[in-house]
């Protein structure tokens, strides 16, 4: 590149000096004929007024003095040539012998002569003419010489700029390639072992280089930390892992042995119960008018905790059983269990006013056994919970998002809680509110998370205390289908 | 003598001996300094002939030509005696010889450059005259009779003559 640069401008110099030579040349031939043949036409006035050849002659002769001018004539005014000269070295170029008449002053350059032409002119009328014949051939061979001078200086230039440049290319471009070729293997193997050697280069060349080494030493060190780092997470995470899952493991098996007895004594405390029951009920039945009222009083305090107990005892069962029940999923129609539902409780609730609004619910794939249960809880506690209210209002709704699975919910203007405790709410056994106010076990809630996770679903509440409470729950297993609209956009 | 000369300064090639005489007559005045004592009209040149009238034709031709270029020029034939020192230059022509004594002695020490023909007419005490050489018109020049009459004749003009008398 810089010596094609350096080519260029020596070219354009050496042509800047050789037109500016030719121009200079001509201009000093055109200036110094021009005086030549005036001089002549001077003195050969009187020449030609007394019609004197030989002083013409002799005029001319006086060119000898120059000897590039080979030839020269003097013509009379009718054109006629009155004197000439040639030079003896000349191979006698043509001289006209008649003159044009009244041609301009002026000097023509040809290939190897320039030709001037004069008139001679006295009180305006012109009495003849002097032409003069000048060889270009001493010019030419200078500017030859001077063209060979100037080639001459160029290649010298130009072979001198090369071998720099070959210099240069081997102390800086040779270098470069090695540092590209190494980056660009780095960065197409991630092979940080790489090296580039720096033997020849110097100065900025010689850091850079070093620079680049030394940065892939660091990153060579920083990729063995991050292995080993990555190792060690790994590592980590089995471990984990491992751990996570004999824990599991573990508690499957203590999950179920609880379940089991749970259920075993659920299901051993029912006998007892029943002959509680059976023989209390025959009391207050045969022996009921002999006892006093504080006996009848006690009576019927034992038969309301053995029904109690009963109820819990179900609902205990209930609950373990779900542990085993498999889910068996299919397409449910929501809106049609919620309607049911609501018919059911509609009785529980007769003589208060409950205001139900009822949104489209989607249809979702679901256990539709366990789903009642879900539904009939949440439902049953709404219409239990906003027993104080003049007008109830519950409303059963679904928020659809697409790529999400539709949230169901089911809001209540009821007594509502503190979110202080939202955690104790899904517990087994964990009642926010005095049983004498809101009957219930306890279990309600427990069991309606553990089908919805059994459904790899999820459920949360919103709630203000005396301003009422907002259930929500997803079954992830999907929706087959709610609008048509929907479909494509819902997960199966 | 060859009435038909080869005639280059000015004319046509066909030009008469006449022609030519009065040509470089009228060329004489351009190379020759009168001196501030001639008597003669300083601002006209005047040209005078003796007999040839082909001569005082040519001349008066060159006069109406010249006319405008320079100094005006007056031609006379065949001036009086007492006239002839306003002459600026005065040609004898051939057969004029008889009138050359008194001539010569009413134009001496007056500055009138006399010429005729003929070696002989410098040594009769012409200042200058034409010989024919080479089939060519030329002319002989008497430096010692020019200066005799206070003219100041160009190292020019000296130049192109055959031979000057000095």
């Amino acid at each position: 590149m810089s010596v094609v640069i350096c080519t260029t401008a020596l070219v354009l110099a050496g042509s800047a000096f050789v037109s500016y030579y030719v121009v200079a040349e001509r201009r000093s031939i055109t200036r110094g004929l021009g005086v030549q043949a005036e001089t002549i036409g001077l003195e050969s006035v009187s020449a030609l007024a007394f019609n004197d050849d030989r002083a013409a002659n002799e005029t001319l002769a006086g060119l000898r003095a120059d000897r590039n001018v080979v030839a020269a004539a003097i013509y009379a005014a009718d054109g006629t040539r009155f004197a000439s000269y040639e030079s003896l070295a000349s191979g006698a170029p043509a001289l006209a012998s008649t003159a044009e008449r009244d041609i301009p002053d002026r000097i023509q350059f040809e290939r190897r002569t320039a030709r001037a032409n004069h008139a001679i002119v006295v009180n305006g009328r012109r009495v003849g003419s002097v032409h003069i014949v000048y060889s270009l051939d001493d010019v030419r061979a200078d500017l030859a010489r001077f063209l060979l001078i100037t080639v001459g200086v160029l290649a010298v230039s130009v072979i001198g700029a090369l071998l720099v440049a070959r210099r240069a290319q081997r102390a800086l471009s040779g270098p470069i390639a090695h540092l590209a070729a190494a980056a660009l293997a780095v960065s197409r193997s991630n092979d940080y072992r790489v090296r580039v050697e720096s033997n020849h280069a110097v100065g900025e060349l010689g850091m850079l280089i070093d620079t680049f080494n030394q940065m892939l030493s660091q990153i060579q060190a920083r990729d063995h930390e991050l292995d080993a780092a990555a190792h060690r997470y790994q590592a980590l995470n089995e471990q984990l892992e491992r751990r996570v899952t004999e824990r599991t493991a573990e508690l499957q098996v203590i999950n179920k042995e609880l379940e089991a007895f749970t259920y075993s004594v659920s299901h051993d405390l029912r006998a007892p119960l029943r002959r509680i029951d059976g023989f209390s009920g025959m009391l207050a039945g045969k022996y009921g008018p002999q006892l006093t009222g504080e006996g009848t009083h006690f009576l019927s305090r034992i038969r309301e905790g053995t029904q109690h107990m009963g109820r819990l005892i179900d609902d205990l069962l209930n609950l373990a059983r779900l542990g085993r029940k498999e889910v068996s999923q299919r397409a449910t129609d929501l809106s049609a269990i919620v309607q049911r539902i609501r018919d059911g409780l509609s009785r529980e609730a007769e003589g208060r006013v409950v205001r139900w609004t009822c949104g489209p619910l989607p249809i979702v794939d679901c256990d539709p056994a366990l789903i009642d249960v879900v539904l009939t809880n949440l439902l049953s506690n709404a219409v239990k919970y906003t027993r104080p209210r003049a007008e109830a209002v519950i409303e059963v709704g679904a928020i659809e998002k697409p790529g999400a699975p539709p949230i169901i919910f089911i809001r209540d203007n009821g007594v509502g809680f503190s979110m202080k405790y939202v955690d104790k709410l899904f517990g087994a056994f964990q009642r926010l509110h005095r049983a004498d106010e809101f009957e219930g076990t306890g279990i309600g809630l427990a069991t309606v998370q553990r089908i919805i996770h059994k459904h790899n679903g999820r459920i949360w509440v919103d709630a203000e205390l005396d301003k009422g409470a907002t259930f929500y729950f997803t079954v992830a297993a999907g929706t087959v289908a709610l609008e048509p609209i929907n479909e494509g956009a819902v997960p199966v | 003598m060859a009435s038909r000369l080869v005639l280059a300064a000015q004319g046509t090639p066909q030009a008469s001996e006449s022609d030519v005489k009065a040509a470089y007559l009228y060329q004489f005045t351009k190379y020759v300094e009168w001196p501030a004592t001639f008597a003669g009209a300083a601002n006209a040149i005047t040209l005078c002939v003796l007999g040839d009238s082909g001569v005082a034709g040519a001349l008066e031709k060159i006069a109406g030509d010249e006319a405008g270029a320079g100094r005006k020029v007056l031609v006379r034939q065949d001036p009086d005696a007492p006239h002839a020192p306003e002459c600026h230059i005065l040609f004898v022509g051939r057969g004029e010889e008889r009138q050359l004594a008194v001539l010569f002695k009413t134009l001496d020490g007056k500055s009138t450059l006399i010429a005729g023909d003929d070696m002989s007419f410098l040594r009769r005490g012409g200042m200058v005259a034409f010989i024919v050489q080479d089939r060519k018109l030329r002319f002989s020049i008497s430096l010692v009779a020019a200066e005799a009459a206070h003219l100041r004749i160009s190292s020019q003009l000296l130049r192109h003559a055959v031979q000057v008398i000095r």
